[in-house]
């Protein structure tokens, strides 16, 4: 049996195939170590990981709608004539049979509305509640690292202040981890959206046990987020932490300023994971740190940062009061930084 | 040796008959750590603390899960005696001379269990599993409790000291490092206590989802707008601050149909015909015993006698088979579908079915 730290991904929204998110971490912290001068650096030699795959069960739920629409829509052709109601309503149909297509509004944005507005969030969130359970009941003298990403902070927000209630019982017939007792090591949240997402499922947004210490699900707190990361302008999480830290990242290296890995390849961020989930002491050297940062800025897009910041002033200082604002004001971000990121290739 | 929690277990008797059912009775537990003491969640270097840990984890689990009148307060009586043994062990390894403050996890863990005197209730237990942990922030590390009232923090010189302490062995690198085999060593105490409570928690969570899993593969097919506004009406429900199974109740809304309309006051040959329905909003109890259903739906079909538009009623029974009822002016008409959405064979084979049974 290992002792080795039990680390748990939740990835964010998206088609995430088994694996995914783990090589993204695994490659982010690896690129950190070597610029901390770790030789022979493999983070499977010091941490066990698991994947939390909620991804596979909104792909089967878009492909089962898909399936339920096309089937409706074959039954159309048994209709007489062609009215104009029928039209209609086989046009509206088609919206859904279209459900299961590869493209970023159904993958992407459909994933917050199932989680959010749907009754689905609450299964996906008993299946996390499920996982997380079963890696208490193994895990003994073991730590557990939680880190989740994007939509997963708000999977994650959520099913902990379900799961870790300060009044359950043993006996009162729902599943119930005690604050304070049943903590966690580290919770490390990256570009949280659970405040974002509160508005659409009426979960509240309070932090309830979302945070470090005896009222909380955990010992050690880490938010982080990057400063020109568009989901994070807009009812931004910035909890009160006692034992951990808010972190904001600036370095543009990536012109998707919302990359799990380019999160994780940050420095600051690797330096605080690093030296909580494995023995490894070069981070904690002031010499190796400021190494790893030039390293790291050696990569970053020449000028990008300025610019973006420059020409998304506008939209970040925007109020947003809807969803549909907000996703009008990201597609906005998304489109300035490709040009910008188009005309300096082409100087 | 196992053990049962008393009052899972619950027996029903027939009046007059000495006949009783026992129901629900929770899977045993295993009290005893000692099959497996190299576990790794046991293997400690501070082998005293270990043994007196996994004598009262035994203790501790037989009277925990036995909760019968003062059991609570035997516990009370075991973990006191516990935490002032193993306060005098960590002494021994750690003197309170050169780590000041090391006590104050044993300070804070027995005056918590001072204040539960004479008073200690089952929803008090969980109160009781406190443990032992090390934290590391930084370049320095802390000695604590969780709840951590009493946060003791020790800085890196203190490795010497703490190498000499705990004696010639190759086994510790620093004195993190003993300290933290020594919490393992005495969290060992709580360990089937802990291992009962994920189980239950296992039990409980599996139950969850077997029902979500019976609702999506038994309820009615529902759109996506069915769906949100399901989710809509039930909102409160599934905000609440626990788990919960999915509603007891469907809705409706704008919900598509293709079925087959008998009109009766119809020329002939004109009577049975495929028709559009639109189920305007409605509502099915998924999970009664025979679940059942019934909306308000209007259907449409060219017809060269009767109106084209008829409004009426919608039933569902057992989640597949929908049929109802309209008026077209003075004429009644009857349709009959199942669920289209939710059945898997083709449309054409359904409606020749339909069309059969006409």
């Amino acid at each position: 049996m290992s002792n080795k730290p039990i680390v748990l991904l939740i990835h964010g929204m998206g088609i995430h195939p088994p694996e995914n998110m783990s090589k993204e971490f695994k490659e982010g912290l690896t690129e950190a170590a070597i610029g901390f001068g770790v030789t022979d650096f493999n983070l499977d030699d010091h941490i066990e990981i698991v994947e939390f795959n909620y991804s596979e069960s909104f792909d089967a739920i878009r492909a089962r709608l898909a399936e339920q629409s096309n089937n409706i829509l074959g039954q159309f052709n048994s209709l007489p004539g062609q009215g104009a109601a029928i039209d209609l309503v086989q046009r509206l149909i088609q919206y859904q049979a279209d459900l299961d297509k590869d493209e970023m509004i159904y993958t992407h944005w459909l994933d917050v509305l199932l989680y959010g507005a749907t009754y689905y969030g609450e299964q996906v969130r008993v299946e996390l509640a499920k996982v997380l359970n079963d890696l208490k009941a193994r895990a003994a003298g073991r730590d557990i690292h939680i880190v989740a990403h994007s939509l997963g902070t708000a999977l994650t927000h959520d099913t902990l202040n379900k799961l870790y209630r300060d009044d359950g019982t043993i006996d009162d017939g729902f599943p119930h981890l005690k604050p304070g007792i049943d903590n966690i090591k580290c919770l490390w949240t990256f570009a949280s959206v659970n405040r974002l997402v509160a508005m659409l499922n009426g979960i509240s947004d309070k932090d309830g046990v979302m945070c470090s210490g005896p009222t909380g699900c955990t010992n050690y707190l880490f938010n982080v987020r990057h400063e020109l990361d568009p989901f994070t302008w807009y009812r931004c999480w910035k909890p009160d932490i006692s034992d951990g830290a808010n972190i904001t990242t600036k370095v543009v290296r990536d012109i998707n300023t919302h990359s799990f890995q380019e999160y994780v390849a940050d420095p600051g961020v690797a330096r605080l994971m690093l030296l909580q989930m494995t023995p490894l002491q070069q981070p904690r050297q002031p010499a190796k740190f400021k190494q790893c940062k030039e390293r790291h800025l050696a990569r970053s897009i020449n000028g990008l940062y300025d610019l973006i910041e420059q020409e998304t002033r506008e939209l970040r200082e925007n109020e947003v009061r809807s969803a549909p604002e907000l996703l009008l004001a990201i597609h906005a971000f998304v489109e300035t930084s490709r040009a910008l990121r188009d005309k300096e290739g082409r100087q | 040796m196992t053990y049962m929690r008393a009052f899972t277990l619950a027996m029903f008797c027939a009046i007059g008959t000495n006949l009783c059912i026992a129901v629900e009775v929770t899977p045993d537990i295993n009290c005893d750590l000692n099959w497996d003491p190299d576990a790794p969640m046991f293997n400690s270097g501070f082998t005293e603390l270990r043994n007196l840990a996994i004598e009262t984890n035994n203790q501790l689990c037989q009277s925990m899960l036995v909760i019968e009148g003062g059991a609570a307060n035997q516990v009370r009586r075991s973990l006191l005696d516990f935490n002032a043994e193993a306060r005098m062990l960590i002494y021994e390894a750690f003197p309170p001379e050169s780590f000041t403050g090391i006590g104050a996890p044993f300070d804070y863990f027995e005056s918590t269990l001072f204040e539960l005197e004479g008073n200690l209730i089952d929803a008090d237990l969980d109160r009781l599993s406190a443990g032992l942990d090390i934290e590391t922030f930084g370049s320095e590390f802390y000695f604590n409790t969780m709840p951590s009232s009493s946060r003791v923090r020790f800085p890196p010189e203190l490795d010497e000291q703490c190498l000499n302490v705990v004696g010639s062995s190759n086994r510790y690198e620093s004195c993190q490092q003993a300290l933290e085999d020594a919490s393992v060593a005495f969290n060992a105490y709580r360990h089937s206590y802990d291992q009962y409570r994920f189980d239950q928690n296992r039990r409980e969570l599996t139950t969850l989802r077997d029902e979500w899993k019976r609702f999506l593969d038994e309820s009615r097919s529902q759109t996506l707008v069915d769906v949100w506004f399901t989710t809509l009406m039930h909102r409160n429900y599934y905000a609440q601050n626990r788990l919960v199974p999915p509603a007891s109740t469907q809705y409706f809304l704008l919900h598509p149909h293709v079925v087959y309309e008998y009109v009766g006051d119809a020329p002939a040959g004109q009577r049975g015909k495929a028709a559009l329905g639109a189920e305007w909003v409605g509502v099915n109890w998924w999970d009664l015993k025979v679940p059942l259903g019934v909306s308000l739906v209007s259907t449409w079909s060219d017809r060269a006698d009767t109106p084209a538009v008829g409004h009426g009623l919608l039933l569902t029974v057992s989640n597949h088979y929908l049929f109802g009822w309209t008026m077209r002016d003075e004429s009644h008409a009857f349709f009959l579908t199942v669920d289209f959405l939710k059945a898997s064979q083709s449309a054409g084979r359904q409606l020749d079915r339909y069309k059969s049974m006409f």
